[in-house]
C-alpha cells in the first residue's frame, strides 16, 4: 500500500490545521512534506513528530517552527534571511530553501547533520535526518554538484504510523455530527 | 460552410469577470461544444478508438465482475466494473453510503488476474478501500428503482419498455461518486497530465461514466435473458440512447470551484474566448443560419423535455421556454444577415431574455463553429503548483490595488450583519464529506474552512489600512500570518481573473446548487434536476452514441434532442 503524493499533501495540510496553523501554513506543510517525500526524505514522519509536539506543547511557536521561517524565506525569495533560530524538525526547512534558491546551492547544517539543497534536489539522500528537540540551524551557499536522488511518484508504505498520525490530527478539523447537520446535509435515494 | 472571422486575439469581446463570475450566472450555463463529454467523445470518434469486453462473468444474479478495454492510437485503459446484491433498504446516494450497487474503477492498460483479485478486495469498498498507483478512478452506481427493474422486465418478456417511460427517468444506474486525480490511492493526476488523450479536465473520469452506461445496459440485457430465457430481447438501439448515467451531486463539489481558481480560470476563459470569437465572425452564409434556427429548435425540445419538481428550477425552465420562443421569433428577422450577426444576436439576448436564456444563446452560438471553439478545450487545465509560492517582495500598495480590483464588489456587503455570514462551510466527521451549517444556529464556526473569499478578503484589507504602501507582502505576513491564504489566493489571481467567485458565498440566500450547475456544465450534464438548494441529479451521456456506434455516430449532433419530422 502507498498513497497519492495529491492525497498526502491534502492529509498533511488539514493534519496541520488540526494542530492549530493558519490555512495559509497548513498549505505549506502539506507542500514541504510531499516535496520532501518526492525525493525520498521522510517529510511526513518529520511534520507529524512536528505537529505532535506542537499540539502536546500549547501550540505553534513561529520562532521555532520551520513552517513559518522556511515560508518567511521563501516570500522573500532569499534563504540567507534565514534568522539565527532553533527549530522543531528542520528537515522540514529544505523545501522553502529550494524554492527560494534561484541557480545557487545552499548548506544548511544543524547537529551532525548536513543538506545541499538547489531548486529540484537535496543531498544527501538521508532518512534519519529526524530530530527529537530543537536544532540551531545554519545556512551558507554552497559550491556541491548535486546527485540526483530516484524520484519517489509515491508515498511510501512505510510511512504508515505517520499518516496515521496525521490523520488523527486531521480529525481535529472535522466536526461533531448533529442530527441537524445530517438532516441539511445533501441528497438521498429516490 | 462559409465565414468571414477578422479577430486579434488580444482584442476579443470578452465579457468582464464582474459580469460572468456571478453565482446566478454561474447556476444558469448550460453544456456547450467546450463540455468535457463532448470534448472526450470527439477524440475517441476522431482517433478510431477500439472498444472491446474481453471479460463478463455475472452470474444469475447479476453478480461478478466485467472489464471494457478502451484501445487508443498510444494506450489502452480497462474500466473494471463489479455488480453486487444490494437489498433495497440498503440504496441510498448519500455520500455516507456503505454499499453500491455497482462499483468501478479505471486502470491503465490492461489488469492481471492478480490485479482484478486485488481491486474486487479494495473497489466495492469505496472510500474504505485502497486503490493504486496503476488506478486512475474510483466510482459507484446505483439502480434507479424506477426503471432498472421495469426495463429488465419488460426485456425478459421478448417487449421494448415505453419510451416515455425510459424518458421519464433517462437513466438506469446514477453514480454517487466519481473519484479521480490521486483520491484514496488512485494516481496522482501529475502521472498522466501529460498523456495527449487527457488533456483538458476530468477525461479519466468521464471516459469511466461512459464505459459505465455500457455496463449497465449489459448487465440489464443479461438479467433479462437470465430471467426470460429465450423470450429475452435486447434494448432497440434507439431506445438505448435515451438512457444515460445519472448522477447525484451534492456539497462535496461545491467547494471544487472555490479551491481550484486556476483550473475554474481556464475552464471559463476558454469559453468566454469562445464567445467573443463567435461575436467577431463579420458574417455567415445561409446554411449556417438555417443550421442555428434547427438548434434552437431542437433546444427547445431538450427544454419542453425538462422536469424538475424544484420551484426555483420549474420557473427557470419555464423562463428558458418563453426566451428560446422569442429567439425563434427574432431568427425570422433579419438580424442574422446583418455585419457581425452573433454579435447583434448576443447583444439582442442581453436586452430581452433571462440569464438562463443568455448563458444557453452563449451556447448554442458556439455550435456552428466547430474551427474557432473546439481547440479552446486544451485550455481548459492549470498547473495549480505554479501558483503556489507567494511573492513576497511585492509592495503592500500593489496588494491593496489587488484587492480593490478584485474585491471591490465586497464593499456593498455588510459582513457585520448576521444576514452576511450566516453559513459556515465545514467538513463532518461522520463522512468526512464537506458541509454548509448555520453559523448561528451550530457549534461549527471553531471548524470553518477558508470557503469565503469575499469576507476574507475584507478582513484583509481592513488590516491592509493599517500599514505603509512601501512595506513588503513579506513582512505584513509574518504580523499577519492568518491571511497568509488569501495573499496566496489574491496573487494568483492577477493571471486568473476569472478565477473569483464575485458573490458572497456564505450569505443567507447563497444557493449551493448554482456552484454545481456550473461544474456540472462544464462537465456537459443536461437538464439539472434540484432536489434541494444543495442537490441536484442530472443525466450524463444522454442520446449519445455507446462505443459500438462511435464510428458512425456524430457525438456533437447528439447534446440537442434530434427534431422529429
Amino acid at each position: 500500500m502507498s498513497w497519492s503524493l495529491v492525497e498526502a499533501r491534502a492529509l498533511a495540510q488539514k493534519a496541520a490545521r488540526g494542530a492549530g496553523m493558519h490555512w495559509g501554513h497548513a498549505e505549506e506543510a502539506g507542500f514541504a512534506a510531499t516535496w520532501l517525500e518526492a525525493r525520498g526524505l521522510s517529510g511526513i514522519e518529520a511534520l507529524a513528530r512536528y505537529l505532535e509536539n506542537t499540539v502536546q506543547s500549547g501550540g505553534v511557536k513561529p520562532n521555532h517552527c520551520p513552517i513559518f521561517q522556511g515560508s518567511a524565506i521563501s516570500d522573500c525569495n532569499d534563504p540567507s534571511l534565514l534568522p539565527a533560530l532553533s527549530l522543531y524538525q528542520p528537515i522540514l526547512l529544505l523545501p522553502f530553501i529550494a524554492a527560494a534558491s534561484g541557480t545557487d546551492t545552499w548548506r544548511i547544517i544543524w547537529g551532525d547533520k548536513a543538506f545541499s539543497t538547489n531548486a529540484s534536489d537535496v543531498y544527501p539522500f538521508d532518512r534519519t535526518a529526524l530530530s527529537e528537540q530543537i536544532e540551531s540551524v545554519g545556512i551558507e551557499k554552497s559550491e556541491a554538484q548535486l546527485q540526483i536522488n530516484d524520484c519517489y511518484p509515491r508515498v511510501q508504505a512505510d510511512r504508515k504510523v505517520f499518516i496515521e498520525k496525521l490523520t488523527k490530527l486531521a480529525h481535529r478539523t472535522y466536526a461533531p455530527s448533529t442530527e441537524e447537520s445530517r438532516a441539511k446535509g445533501a441528497g438521498g435515494a429516490d | 460552410m462559409t465565414q468571414e472571422i477578422h479577430f486579434e486575439n488580444e482584442n476579443l469581446p470578452m465579457r468582464a469577470p464582474e459580469q460572468v463570475m456571478r453565482l446566478e450566472r454561474m447556476g444558469s450555463f448550460h453544456q456547450s461544444r467546450l463540455s468535457f463529454m463532448r470534448v472526450l467523445l470527439r477524440r475517441l470518434k476522431r482517433e478510431n478508438w477500439q472498444f472491446d469486453r474481453p471479460r463478463f462473468d455475472l452470474d444469475e444474479n447479476g453478480v461478478g465482475v466485467a472489464t471494457y478495454r478502451v484501445k487508443g492510437p498510444q494506450r489502452t485503459y480497462t474500466l473494471v466494473a463489479f455488480a453486487h446484491d444490494l437489498p433495497d433498504e440498503m440504496r441510498s446516494d448519500r455520500v455516507i453510503a456503505e454499499a453500491w450497487d455497482t462499483t468501478f474503477t479505471l486502470v491503465d492498460g490492461e489488469p492481471s488476474e492478480e490485479d482484478i483479485s486485488r481491486l474486487s478486495q479494495n473497489v466495492p469498498l469505496q472510500e474504505a478501500g485502497r486503490i493504486s498507483e496503476h488506478e486512475f478512478v474510483l466510482s459507484r452506481a446505483n439502480r434507479s428503482v424506477r426503471l432498472f427493474d421495469h426495463v429488465v422486465d419488460v426485456l425478459a418478456s421478448g417487449k421494448q419498455p415505453d419510451a416515455e417511460k425510459i424518458d421519464a427517468t433517462g437513466y438506469l444506474m446514477r453514480t454517487t461518486a466519481v473519484y479521480g486525480s490521486g483520491k484514496f490511492g488512485a494516481a496522482d493526476r501529475s502521472t498522466w497530465a501529460n498523456r495527449e488523450e487527457f488533456s483538458g479536465s476530468f477525461q479519466p473520469e468521464l471516459l469511466s461514466v461512459w464505459l459505465i452506461r455500457t455496463f449497465v445496459i449489459d448487465l440489464v440485457e443479461h438479467l433479462a435473458r437470465m430471467k426470460g430465457g429465450d423470450r429475452a430481447v435486447r434494448l432497440d438501439k434507439p431506445l438505448r440512447r435515451r438512457l444515460g448515467i445519472g448522477n447525484s451531486t451534492g456539497l462535496g463539489m461545491a467547494p471544487f470551484l472555490i479551491n481550484h481558481p486556476s483550473l475554474i480560470h481556464a475552464w471559463i476563459n476558454a469559453r468566454e474566448t469562445a464567445l467573443a470569437r463567435v461575436r467577431l465572425v463579420a458574417k455567415i452564409d445561409d446554411e449556417i443560419m438555417q443550421d442555428f434556427g434547427q438548434l434552437v429548435e431542437r433546444a427547445k425540445i431538450n427544454t419542453e423535455n425538462w422536469s424538475s419538481e424544484h420551484a426555483l428550477q420549474v420557473k427557470k425552465v419555464a423562463d428558458l421556454l418563453s426566451d428560446l420562443t422569442k429567439l425563434s421569433e427574432i431568427l425570422k428577422t433579419e438580424l442574422l444577415t446583418n455585419p457581425y450577426p452573433f454579435n447583434g444576436l448576443y447583444e439582442w439576448g442581453v436586452k430581452h431574455l433571462s440569464l438562463e436564456g443568455q448563458e444557453q444563446l452563449v451556447s448554442l452560438m458556439l455550435e456552428p463553429f466547430p474551427d474557432l471553439v473546439d481547440e479552446l478545450s486544451q485550455t481548459m487545465s492549470a498547473d495549480e503548483g505554479g501558483q503556489f509560492r507567494i511573492n513576497g517582495r511585492m509592495p503592500l500598495f500593489e496588494l491593496k490595488d489587488l484587492v480593490t480590483e478584485f474585491y471591490g464588489w465586497t464593499n456593498l456587503i455588510d459582513f457585520s450583519s448576521p444576514e452576511a455570514i450566516a453559513r459556515v462551510w465545514y467538513t463532518s466527521e461522520e463522512k468526512l464529506e464537506p458541509r454548509l451549517g448555520e453559523r448561528f444556529e451550530e457549534p461549527i464556526e471553531a471548524y470553518e474552512q477558508p470557503l469565503c473569499p469575499g469576507r476574507d478578503a475584507r478582513r484583509l484589507h481592513s488590516d491592509l489600512r493599517k500599514w505603509q504602501d512601501g512595506e513588503t507582502v513579506a513582512a505584513f505576513l509574518l504580523k499577519h500570518p492568518e491571511h497568509r491564504h488569501m495573499v496566496r489566493r489574491i496573487q494568483a489571481l492577477t493571471s486568473n481573473p476569472y478565477g473569483e467567485i464575485r458573490d458572497n458565498t456564505i450569505a443567507a440566500e447563497m444557493l449551493p446548487i448554482d456552484l454545481l450547475r456550473c461544474k456540472l456544465s462544464f462537465f456537459g450534464a443536461t437538464k439539472f434536476d434540484p432536489r434541494s438548494d444543495r442537490w441536484v441529479r442530472i443525466t450524463m451521456y444522454q442520446n449519445a452514441p455507446y462505443p459500438d456506434e462511435l464510428a458512425f455516430i456524430d457525438p456533437d449532433d447528439c447534446a440537442y434532442p434530434a427534431l422529429t419530422k
